[in-house]
């Protein structure tokens, strides 16, 4: 063990500058924590430090589809799987997707809002989940299903409704992958804590694993990494924390991303109304589940709050969104065109400012033109138990015989005051993150002075570079939400993580960094076959 | 795979100018004749350049800015009738002395035109859709561009 004098000590006179504050994290034992304390670490006092120093090439920390999906590169692009290290909270890639899309109404036969060729199980995008279910269709000689998708893949979105895969298919086809590529060898348990640049040109990470009552912290070093942490937490709105503070009610105000199982079950036994806040895709899937609940109980109602009235879609030039009953339709997150079109290269090559504008126009809130959702509605509307309200809601109390008593400021001219009487509000307005919700990012962009870009996320460089973070040759990437308002718009997606994880894996090739060689015709084709076979890459 | 206007003329070069002419050839060789069905996949290259700029404007007016795949087929369905008009024009009016479109024999019957003009663009749409994408990696996220890099 040494002490932080003796660090100094050992470094050159330029090195390293000492924090103006303490990082957030409390890691043990207190020489480590001071170390820390510096912008650079000297390996030397790295490695006499009582915490286990291990080594690695290539280290993803986030352990979810982000990490996945460039593990997934590296391992086909021709790193040796034992040079790769996933740091995560679970060790299934999309556990934590998993649940999130659980919670907000999407068990593993409901369909994702995702396009057939978004495979986060293959690099391709060929073949996708569509091509796969005719195929399983036609196993089991079900023809008809498999014609109609069929149809639906030729003709989408102008003759049928756009495919989407069932998310239990994906979560297999993960599965698969993950076995092939060796993810269980390359995932570990643990929360990160900390990056540090170390004075040879890598990284020190320094994370911690928790074991009944005692947490253990380990620091591994890799010149490359990878941060893909999702979303960094799940923000309430102040409404929704405010009557969570005061009445200490966790029940009947509920985030639609969180475990809300309870609101069904007492809305099947007793009936009761449900404010729905959002106009998102979690949104009518919402309505839908509350829908199905009618069923069992019709004493069921629906007061949909939205923020201000839609009289028509958004244009973006001569192009104009579809809208309908005060929500804007279009098949995924962002058009289609910001996957691979031309409006990828126009965000790509526009200004911050810019890219504000345009993420504004093409992402905002939409959901997806399903004629069942439609059909709710207008039911719901002819028979009375659906209503749309429009405003700000300011305030949310408990009236009598349990009810939420609601308070909502209209918008425009009007600026009239309603009040919504509810058992239930359900929050689908998103997840609102903020990087500094977690500790990791919160301490690099204090330590190490990052930007953020004008949606206040990471700024990254078009190959997905946190340029800030650059050390001699060490890199760190990445990828997910954190990222939104960079040269890519739908970061927050299947093909968004494959495309992030694509573009840094391609730099680092050219960079010929350990294993890593550029993708070329024949070898890309070879392990495509491979994906086919199912055999190692 | 989102087309962008070198995405279309890229692509079109490439799946035309290799698949294209590998059927070609063999079309060539049931009729007897090299000059004719090369003539006609030159056409179709060429004024597809031409489709492909009509077709990118009008994909400006969609939402998504996508190209869903039965657009492919009514572009073909355009594009054929075009050809075969153009060559059935010209024998009739012989404009600027042409007895016919250059390369493009007389004798040239429509089912032979089809036969070869459907199976040419059947392949290369299938190629399209799925096969193409695990020789070029990027090629999805460029538009259908698979020159220069990402």
């Amino acid at each position: 063990m040494i002490t932080l004098q003796a660090t100094e000590a050992k470094q050159p006179s330029n090195q390293p500058e000492t924090l103006p504050s303490l990082p957030l994290i409390t890691a043990r034992p207190p020489s480590l924590k001071m170390l820390l304390n510096q912008r650079q670490v000297s390996m030397q006092a790295l490695e006499k430090l009582e915490v286990p120093v291990e080594e690695t090439t290539y280290l993803a920390i986030g352990g979810g589809l982000g990490s996945f999906a460039w593990v997934n590169h590296l391992v086909i692009y021709g790193v040796d799987p034992a040079h790769i290290v996933s740091i995560g909270f679970e060790p299934k890639p999309y556990g934590r997707y998993k649940r999130l899309c659980e919670n907000s109404q999407i068990p593993k036969n409901e369909r994702l809002r995702s396009d057939s060729g978004a495979t986060p199980d293959n690099i391709w995008g060929w073949p996708g989940y569509a091509v796969r279910e005719i195929w399983d269709d036609l196993k089991h000689l079900k023809l008809g299903h498999a014609a109609y998708i069929c149809w639906q893949i030729f003709t989408e979105p102008v003759f049928a409704e756009p495919f989407t895969p069932k998310s239990g298919d994906v979560y297999a086809s993960i599965d698969r992958e993950a076995r092939r590529i060796g993810w269980k060898r390359i995932w570990r348990h643990g929360r990160v804590r900390t990056i540090r640049q170390t004075d040879d040109g890598r990284y020190a990470v320094v994370y911690s694993q928790s074991k009944a009552k005692r947490r253990a912290y380990r620091i591994i070093i890799a010149p490359y990494i990878h941060v893909a942490i999702g979303y960094p937490g799940l923000r309430f709105l102040p409404d929704l924390q405010a009557y969570r503070e005061q009445t200490g009610d966790f029940k009947q105000v509920v985030n639609a991303y969180e475990n809300h199982n309870h609101v069904y079950e007492q809305l099947r036994q007793q009936g009761g109304t449900v404010l729905v806040r959002g106009r998102g895709i979690v949104a009518s899937r919402i309505i839908q589940r509350l829908y199905e609940e009618r069923h069992k109980n019709p004493q069921i109602a629906i007061l949909h709050l939205m923020r201000s009235p839609i009289p028509e879609g958004t244009q973006y030039r001569q192009a104009t969104r579809l809208t309908e009953q005060n929500l804007q339709f279009q098949p995924y997150n962002f058009p289609k065109a910001c996957f691979g079109g031309d409006l990828r290269d126009r965000l790509e090559k526009a200004s911050e400012e810019e890219r504000q504008k345009l993420i504004d126009i093409w992402g905002g809130t939409t959901t997806a033109n399903r004629s069942d959702w439609r059909m709710i509605i207008k039911t719901g509307l002819q028979e009375g138990w659906y209503q749309a309200h429009f405003g700000q809601l300011e305030r949310i109390v408990s009236g009598p015989e349990n009810k939420l008593l609601t308070r909502i400021k209209g918008r425009g001219l009007s600026q009239v005051e309603t009040h919504l009487q509810a058992d239930f509000v359900i929050d689908a307005t998103g997840l609102n993150p903020e990087l500094e919700d977690s500790p990791l990012l919160k301490d690099l962009l204090q330590s190490y002075g990052l930007e953020k870009n004008a949606l206040g996320r990471l700024r990254v460089a078009h190959d997905f570079e946190i340029t800030g973070l650059r050390n001699q040759t060490g890199r760190i990437y990445a990828s997910g939400t954190i990222t939104l308002g960079g040269p890519f718009g739908p970061v927050d997606s299947f093909v968004g993580l494959q495309y992030a994880a694509q573009r840094s894996v391609n730099s680092l090739a050219r960079l010929q960094t350990p294993g890593l060689r550029p993708m070329n015709i024949s070898r890309s084709v070879n392990q495509w076959l491979r994906w086919v076979e199912g055999v190692k890459p | 795979m989102t087309p962008t206007i070198l995405g279309r003329w890229q692509t079109r070069i490439l799946l035309l100018g290799t698949i294209g002419i590998f059927i070609t050839f063999w079309f060539a060789l049931i009729l007897r004749n090299f000059i004719t069905p090369f003539a006609l996949l030159i056409y179709v290259i060429l004024f597809g350049l031409g489709w492909d700029v009509i077709y990118n404007v009008l994909q400006s007016w969609r939402w998504d800015r996508d190209w869903p795949p039965i657009f492919f087929l009514f572009g073909a369905v355009v594009e054929a009738i075009f050809l075969w008009g153009l060559i059935k024009g010209i024998m009739a009016w012989h404009p600027f002395g042409m007895p016919t479109l250059p390369g493009v024999t007389p004798r040239l019957f429509l089912v032979q035109f089809v036969a070869h003009y459907s199976t040419v663009w059947l392949i290369t749409f299938i190629v399209m859709l799925g096969p193409l994408k695990t020789a070029f990696l990027q090629w999805r996220f460029k538009g259908g561009r698979w020159l220069g890099r990402l």
